[in-house]
């Protein structure tokens, strides 16, 4: 425990005044905390510490939250460490961390886990929202698009060059290259790469038979480490392809290609046709539990179809030696509010409004 | 006085001792505890598996929870190899160099830049050698490849060097720079070991520089660099990060070095550890038992051979 007395009184004090000032904006209607222990504010800040650990792609959400919920609640502390949603949720089956953050739901033997942990059901609560990004390297062509069968074929193997039949036949009118296809994966386990799978196998089944996981493995292409791997390594290739969260192709220069959904739109990747995506996702988790059934075949003409939700994973009732509760459940509830308004400057996509609130209703009933 | 000071010395004596024998003690202790802790999380995974273990070359302990060990210790046994064919070398060189040839104001800063070589942490040498030397080796690759493609060794498609991908050789590149100034240095010291005497006498009796060498200076040595060599081996078998930075990886096994592909024990557990399950941490553990048992067995080769090597000179000398 690092804060020190008079600090909490001094938080305590900030708080009070802030939740009046500062978060009382955001309060639209879910009930106030109920297992208020602490005499601090009732509101909007909690007191103590708060440690979460997890996924790395909502990292840069996590860490804008943290600064942005400190600010209005000083003399607390939370702490996200990026640790990859695989370790963060065996963190919190462990009891090591307050919560996980996660890009893909647990399996049922990390649930069972989770929920003996907490004494109560573990629950996914989305939290953020992306879409997976195809960004290719052919100087030239400036605009490219692509449906599912022809992005199977690539990385299957099947379609080799870039002025292929099937690439062609998605960009009519485009003088492609004859340059070889290289492709390239990522060589640790990603939910990017359960994300890309699972739409290959929902938009396209007959062409993708490769499954769909964290490691799945392609026939063809080199693997190389993370985000930044892949997209400095389409960077450094013409005629390179790969999938990535469309902050790392902005970051490196790279252009994505427009990627065709169900309804027969060729869709770019922004912020908004994320959103419009996920609308059409529905829940299938019992509430308070989240977990999200994506659609990865939406119709609607501006609905990106390789997107998906980033959750955490929390305790629907806390241990009664957990002292955190009510930090936990301002610092979430400012995530789900407050902490959307900056999603789309860091690639992110802010969740879609009815989600959003759903979450809002599922953080208030923690306890 | 002289009494007590002896009883003094002779009670330090006895606390030396025991701590001597107590670090040779926990030094066993912890091979033992590393050994248990490997076996007993490694048995799940075999079980687990849906592909044989030790003939699957997949990789995909959480997805199909298909994998094996095939493809990651071909890759680490490849390209530990092909670092060491190109480092010994030019480690050996520089340090007969360094104790033979070169002038005493070479010598010595020659000497400090090799150990400062050895002491660069790998992340850097894998940065430095992803970001860079991976672009320059292209030209070097091509080089081999026309010149020597006809070995399958060397073969590789044109489309090959249309970008710097990383494949195996600039990957074993990196991993002989980095274990170079290892060997260099403990073969140096063991040069320095070697009687003058035996060295004057070879020069005495007419040998040229490099028949002295041959001679008096590499056969009493001959222990002495395998176990150099042994030890950038194991640098070699074990380095993570620079792998998984320079490598383009994939499970395969690759004897083409001059392109991308295969993967190592070591970075595989590196990269995948983070995102590993139920399934994914017994199988990494797996084979990070298999990599515990590959390093001592070349251990113990090397051991034989020094070993043997020894008898045979010891019987020609009788």
């Amino acid at each position: 425990m690092k804060y020190t007395r008079t600090g909490m009184i001094i938080g305590a004090g900030l708080a009070a005044a802030l939740a009046v000032a500062g978060c009382g904006t955001n309060s639209n209607g879910s009930t106030p905390s109920s297992g208020g222990s602490s005499s601090s504010g009732a509101g909007a800040c909690g007191t103590g510490s708060l440690k979460g650990a997890g996924s790395t792609f909502q990292d840069p959400m996590e860490q804008n939250w943290i600064s942005g919920y400190a600010s209005q609640c000083s003399g607390t502390q939370v702490s996200y460490n990026a640790v990859g949603s695989g370790t963060g949720i065996q963190n919190f089956g462990a009891n090591q961390v307050d919560f996980a953050g996660s890009d893909v739901t647990m399996k049922p033997d990390e649930q069972t886990k989770a929920n003996s942990r907490c004494g109560s059901t573990a629950l996914h609560i989305p939290v953020t929202a992306g879409g997976v990004g195809v960004t290719y390297n052919l100087p030239g062509v400036s605009s490219l698009q692509l449906s599912a069968p022809t992005l199977a074929g690539i990385f299957d193997g099947k379609v080799k060059t870039w002025d292929a039949q099937e690439v062609k036949s998605d960009n009519p009118g485009v003088s492609l290259p004859s340059t070889s296809i290289k492709v390239f994966t990522r060589s640790d386990p990603s939910g990017t790469t359960a994300v890309f799978t699972s739409f290959l196998g929902a938009a396209a089944p007959s062409d993708w038979t490769l499954g769909s996981a964290k490691d799945t493995q392609f026939p063809v292409g080199t693997g190389k480490p993370k985000s930044n791997g892949v997209a400095t390594a389409v960077k450094g290739a013409t005629g390179g392809i790969t999938y990535v969260e469309e902050a790392y192709a902005t970051q490196n220069n790279l252009k994505l290609a427009k990627v065709k959904n169900k309804g027969g739109a060729y869709v770019e990747l922004t912020p908004t046709n994320v959103s419009k995506a996920l609308e059409s996702a529905t829940t299938s988790g019992t509430a308070p539990d989240l977990t999200q059934k994506i659609n990865y075949t939406p119709t609607d003409p501006s609905a990106y179809p390789i997107s998906t939700v980033s959750y955490v994973i929390v305790c629907n009732k806390y241990p009664s030696s957990f002292s955190g509760t009510n930090l936990l459940k301002t610092y979430l509830k400012y995530a789900v509010t407050t902490g959307q308004g900056p999603a789309v400057s860091l690639g992110f996509a802010p969740l879609p409004t009815t989600l959003a609130q759903s979450a809002q209703t599922s953080i208030a009933g923690i306890s | 006085m002289s009494v007590q000071r002896r009883r003094s010395t002779r009670r330090i004596d006895a606390v030396f001792a025991i701590s001597a024998r107590a670090a040779g003690i926990a030094l066993l202790g912890i091979l033992a505890a590393i050994a248990i802790f490997l076996i007993w999380h490694a048995i799940p995974a075999f079980g687990k598996d849906q592909a044989n273990f030790w003939t699957s070359k997949e990789w995909s302990p959480d997805g199909t929870h298909r994998y094996g060990i095939v493809a990651i210790a071909a890759g680490t046994l490849i390209s530990s190899a092909v670092a060491l064919v190109i480092a010994v070398p030019i480690a050996l060189g520089v340090a007969l160099f360094i104790t033979e040839y070169a002038p005493k104001r070479i010598a010595r800063p020659l000497s400090y830049v090799s150990d400062m070589l050895a002491g660069i942490p790998s992340v850097v040498f894998g940065l430095w050698g992803a970001l860079v030397l991976v672009k320059h080796l292209v030209g070097v690759e091509k080089f081999l490849n026309t010149a020597f493609g006809w070995i399958p060794l060397f073969s590789a498609p044109k489309s090959n060097f249309e970008a710097p991908i990383g494949s195996l050789f600039a990957t074993s590149v990196v991993l002989a720079i980095m274990i170079l100034p290892i060997i260099a240095a403990i073969s140096r010291e063991v040069f320095r070991q070697v009687d003058p005497a035996n060295k004057e006498a070879a020069l005495a009796l007419g040998a040229t520089k490099f028949e002295m060498v041959r001679t008096a200076v590499l056969p009493p040595s001959r222990s002495g660099i395998v176990a150099a060599i042994m030890l950038g081996l194991g640098r070699a078998l074990g380095e993570t990060i620079a792998v998984a930075l320079v490598l383009g990886t994939s499970f395969i096994v690759q004897p083409h070095i001059l392109q991308p592909g295969g993967t190592t024990i070591a970075a595989n557990i590196a990269l995948s550890f983070g995102e590993a399950g139920s399934f994914g941490l017994p199988a990494l553990i797996a084979s990070g038992l298999v990599l515990f048992a590959i390093t001592l067995v070349v251990n113990l080769i090397a051991r034989t051979v020094i070993y043997r090597a020894g008898k045979v000179e010891r019987a020609a000398v009788a």
